[in-house]
């Protein structure tokens, strides 16, 4: 089966352990998003499926082992994050933050304008702020960008550290909606770390991360 | 009015070279966080290569390998030492570069002993006359070619891929990784353009007028120093203003003092300092810098 398989999974930073053996299935092609209160240990969980954060067990994405590796050798796998901070480069226009997000496909030259276009279809608003420096975009134009640079690498597993945080309530539901056609077209597996529950709708399995363990809510059938 | 005008295109001349050497030192800052207080010491090296090589393999080829052999002691410097620290702090590693320094400049020092070594450069002490104004040739070269290195790297940070993933890791390492970007090459990339730079640098520095590459030479380019400082330490802009403040004060110092005698002799040399103590009293974090960094 292909997909992400997570096995006792033990993280923290320093002394202070966050995760204490999670145990996360998402097969190829899935949403599976991870709830819970803060400091729970959602994030550290997806920080360390990119390397950011050392982690012990098995994370295991396409029958790969994902631990161990460092952050640029696991985004070349097909694992891209956009993290709770979106990370983008503010001094860079909103061109060459794309192109970034193309350098850890195996070809980062080839089709890079095709991809371009393609992220459009998802987030037209970037299209007029193409040689903009990405300092000046808004919050929600930052936070498009990210999830756009993020798929000009042709993920196959999308990270997403709470998505429509800071958003209003409407522009965080047509972020889901984006995120759901994408998920239809490009058929990405995501996991999404949320503290709004409505995306759970757009989930095929919802877990409950709670004080650094990892609860099986539902398995949800597609919709 | 001509010594001012040749003091003047002096200074922008050997300011163009100092502005190589602090591009290099800035490079490596935005890179890797790291102030690398050894880029005299690669400057020495690549100076030194070329001064030896040059009666056997002519001067082209001697400049050549003494480029090539400075990146490669910049890239062995990051790959054996910078990388495999295990400090956290980039103040820690800024002190290990001064371990680094010391050691390649007290090897080199030694090789060269009281010697004063000849560059082996075609255009030897050939003067230009252009009006009333004599310029040396060396002078001439000097600028055109840190003006063309200067370009070609510029043009390379702002549309090549290693221009954009450099100038990312500058502003978010975390996130680089993330988009996978290899810090570790752009890091080692980084100290060998550096390096490199600094080899043409050590050439300029030491050709007419100045007699040849000798144990002082190093103490030349510790006046990049100030020049990517006063520009700030994370700007590449800042580098080329800086280095042009610096080459053109201590020429116009130099060559002015017998009228400032009243300051003491040698204020050409200090001069770079004092501007840059100026500059950064008034701006903190140099002409171009970032503020935030200002605290490194």
């Amino acid at each position: 089966m292909t997909g992400l398989r997570v096995r006792e999974l033990r993280a923290g930073y320093g002394a202070a352990r966050v995760l204490h053996g999670v145990e996360l299935t998402v097969d190829e092609g899935e949403v599976a998003v991870l709830l819970g209160p803060n400091g729970a240990g959602k994030t550290t969980l997806l920080r360390a499926l990119s390397g950011l954060v050392r982690a012990r067990g098995t994370a295991g994405f396409d029958g790969v082992a994902l631990l161990g590796r460092a952050p640029d050798e696991i985004a070349r796998l097909g694992v891209s994050h956009v993290t709770q901070e979106d990370g983008t480069f503010g001094p860079l226009t909103v061109e060459e933050n794309l192109r970034l997000g193309a350098m850890a496909r195996r070809r980062p030259r080839h089709g890079v304008s095709e991809d371009v276009a393609r992220v459009f279809t998802y987030f037209p608003v970037l299209q007029a702020h193409l040689g903009q420096p990405a300092g000046t975009l808004s919050g929600g134009e930052q936070r498009m960008l990210a999830i756009g640079r993020a798929l000009m690498a042709r993920p196959r597993l999308l990270l997403l550290d709470e998505p429509t945080r800071g958003l209003a309530p409407q522009a965080a539901v047509r972020l889901f909606r984006v995120l759901r056609s994408i998920n239809r077209h490009e058929r990405t597996t995501m996991i999404i770390v949320e503290h709004n529950v409505t995306a759970v709708e757009l989930a095929h399995r919802a877990y409950r991360v709670e004080s650094g363990r990892i609860g099986d809510l539902r398995r949800s059938g597609r919709w | 009015m001509i010594t001012f005008l040749e003091l003047l295109v002096n200074g922008i001349s050997i300011g163009a070279v100092y502005a190589l050497i602090a591009l290099g030192f800035v490079v490596i800052f935005k890179a890797t966080e790291v102030v690398n207080f050894a880029h005299a010491s690669l400057l020495l090296a690549g100076g030194y290569v070329v001064a030896r090589l040059h009666p056997h393999v002519g001067f082209w080829l001697a400049l050549l390998i003494g480029v090539a052999a400075a990146a490669l002691i910049g890239a062995l410097v990051e790959f054996l030492i910078i990388r495999r620290s295990k400090a956290s702090s980039h103040g820690v590693l800024a002190i290990v570069t001064i371990g680094v320094d010391i050691v390649l400049t007290t090897e080199l020092t030694r090789q060269i002993g009281a010697e004063v070594l000849a560059m082996g450069d075609p255009w030897e002490s050939g003067v230009l006359h252009i009006g009333g104004v004599t310029i040396a040739e060396t002078r001439i070269v000097a600028l055109v070619t840190a003006t063309v290195l200067i370009a070609a790297f510029l043009l390379a940070f702002k549309f090549t891929g290693w221009g954009v993933a450099m100038r990312a890791t500058a502003e978010d390492p975390e996130t680089a990784a993330l988009m996978g970007v290899r810090l570790g090459r752009v890091s080692l990339s980084a100290w060998a353009v550096a390096g490199a730079l600094a080899a043409v640098a050590a050439l300029f520095l030491c050709v007419f007028p100045t007699p040849g590459l000798d144990r002082s030479s190093s103490l030349a380019a510790l006046k990049a120093f100030p020049a990517a400082i006063l520009g700030g330490l994370d700007s590449t802009t800042g580098a080329l203003v800086g280095g042009l403040i610096v080459g053109v004060t201590e020429a116009l110092m130099t060559g002015y003092q017998d009228d400032l005698s009243f300051l003491g002799r040698g204020i050409g040399d200090v001069a770079p300092f004092l501007v840059m103590i100026v500059i950064l009293l008034l701006r903190p974090a140099g002409l171009f810098g970032t503020k935030e960094l200002a605290r490194v």
